[in-house]
């Protein structure tokens, strides 16, 4: 076991972890942070997107060792249970989401995505979820939330 | 996941000196981590030892891009993401900038490497195909110096590369000087799967390169003098050394490289 020191959803946390566990399992099972979901281990389907150093990685992928001394946002972003933000208020209203597996990887890129780009386009939102797969929506509702935060942001709504 | 039993080592050295003594160390038992975008994915499977990585994450400057005596130097650990927004790669190499931003996905191009994709080999990745056109230079550096290979010469087959256990890919170089046309496409059946072809054509005062991914274990290589010429060069190359898997057969990847031939040629000199 190696100890890992990292700043967690914006406060300094110390983990120990097995030099080959991926930050996906130490976030879930070490924090006991379980938003994070894992949904296929080879950086296919996004369900455990995070943020790193403020970029977005698949953390299955990512070894929780390389984690060390940098800076991890999970989609719970330090909120307490039933705190929502805006972008996860416009994934319920606009029901982007059925089964909700892949939602947190969605928020995740979402918030991501309207940090670099505060009003994107169609076309740069679907860029920017290229790497969130959804088996249940067909994507409509959750362009359809994307276009609501972002609106709603811009005093659009 | 198999269960983690052995004790493990992860180091994460911050100079390339200390790579090189860990790898030696560690032995064949080593695994050299970049972006792990193609290693961890196996490594999740159960496939490839993972009980002593070395990673690259931490080495000072080996993700910089510098442009110094004519060429353009772009360290291994510059991720896809960075050099598909670096100004120097846009200025002298714009069509590497292009080929960069289509990878994958955004995740992807946040942790994949250009040493990575170059040191993994695999068929049609884009990197390759587009590096092969500029012509490129991989720098290998191990603990006993430095040494370089031309992209063809570098990579030998499918997934499978020169570089010798203990070396580490540092850097790949391409002239600095910006040609003058240039074009790549990649052409893939399923958002999200690896390109079927990769096509990059490199025009310079005297000469065409061109260069087809996907459609052999290695790209195919075309000094172009016309586009017939290139055409059958390509198909030439498909029919001696065939790639296809159950999605993408043989004959199929044989007619796309025709088309991206053609396809990639025409959009270079329009
Ligand atoms: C969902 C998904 C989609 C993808 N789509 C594409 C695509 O469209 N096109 C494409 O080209 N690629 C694609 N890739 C692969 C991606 O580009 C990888 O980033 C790249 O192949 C490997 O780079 P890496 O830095 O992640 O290397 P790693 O995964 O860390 O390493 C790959 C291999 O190279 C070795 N290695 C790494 N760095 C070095 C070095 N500097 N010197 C020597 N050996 C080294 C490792 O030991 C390992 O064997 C995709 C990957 C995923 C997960
Ligand atoms: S679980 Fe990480 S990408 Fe699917
Ligand atoms: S809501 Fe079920 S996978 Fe997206």
């Amino acid at each position: 076991m190696i100890d890992i020191e990292l700043t967690l959803n914006g406060r300094p946390r110390r983990l120990a972890v097995d030099p080959r566990e991926s930050l996906v399992d130490a976030l879930r099972e070490r924090a006991r942070l379980t938003g994070a979901h894992v949904g296929c281990r080879t950086a296919s389907c996004g369900a455990c997107t995070v943020e790193l150093d403020g970029n977005t990685v698949k953390s299955c992928c990512v070894l929780a060792a390389e984690a060390d001394g940098r800076a991890v946002r999970t989609v719970e972003n330090g909120a307490e249970p039933g705190e929502l933000d805006d972008v996860q208020v416009a994934f319920a209203e606009a029901q982007g989401m059925q089964c909700g597996y892949c939602t947190p990887g969605m928020v995740v890129s979402v918030r991501n995505l309207l940090d670099r780009i505060a009003d994107p386009d169609d076309d740069e939102i679907t860029r920017g979820l290229a790497g969130n797969l959804c088996r249940c929506t067909g994507y409509v509702n959750i362009l359809k939330a994307v276009r609501l935060v972002r609106d709603r942001r811009l005093g659009r709504v | 996941m198999s269960p983690l039993t052995a004790e493990a080592v992860f180091v994460a050295p911050r100079t390339l000196p200390e790579v090189y003594t860990a790898l030696e160390a560690l032995g064949p038992a080593a695994t050299l981590l970049s972006g792990g975008m193609s290693l961890m994915p196996m490594l999740n499977r159960g496939i490839g030892p993972r009980d002593a990585i070395v990673s690259l994450g931490r080495v000072d400057g080996l993700a910089e891009v510098t442009l110094r005596g004519g060429r353009l130097s772009i360290g291994a650990t510059a991720t896809h993401t960075a050099i598909a927004r670096h100004p120097l790669v846009a200025r002298s190499a714009g069509v590497l900038a292009t080929a960069a931003g289509g990878i994958g996905d955004l995740q992807v191009r946040n942790r994949g490497t250009i040493g990575g994709a170059v040191a993994h080999g695999n068929a049609g990745a884009d990197y390759l195909t587009v590096l092969s056109a500029l012509e490129a230079t991989v720098v290998i550096g191990g603990s006993a110096g430095e040494r370089r290979a031309a992209l063809g010469d570098f990579v030998l087959g499918l997934r499978s590369t020169d570089l010798r256990h203990g070396e580490v890919v540092t850097a790949v170089e391409v002239d600095g000087s910006a040609p003058d046309a240039a074009a790549f496409l990649r052409y893939h059946r399923v958002q999200g799967a690896a390109p079927t072809i990769t096509a990059a054509a490199v025009i310079r005062d005297d000469r065409t390169v061109l260069a087809i991914g996907g459609a052999t274990p290695t790209p195919t290589v075309v000094r172009v003098s016309s586009v017939e010429q290139a055409l059958a060069a390509v198909d030439a190359a498909c029919a001696a050394n065939p790639l296809g898997d159950a999605h993408n057969p043989p004959d199929y990847r044989r007619a796309m490289a025709a088309v991206h031939t053609r396809r990639v040629l025409e959009e270079a000199a329009a």
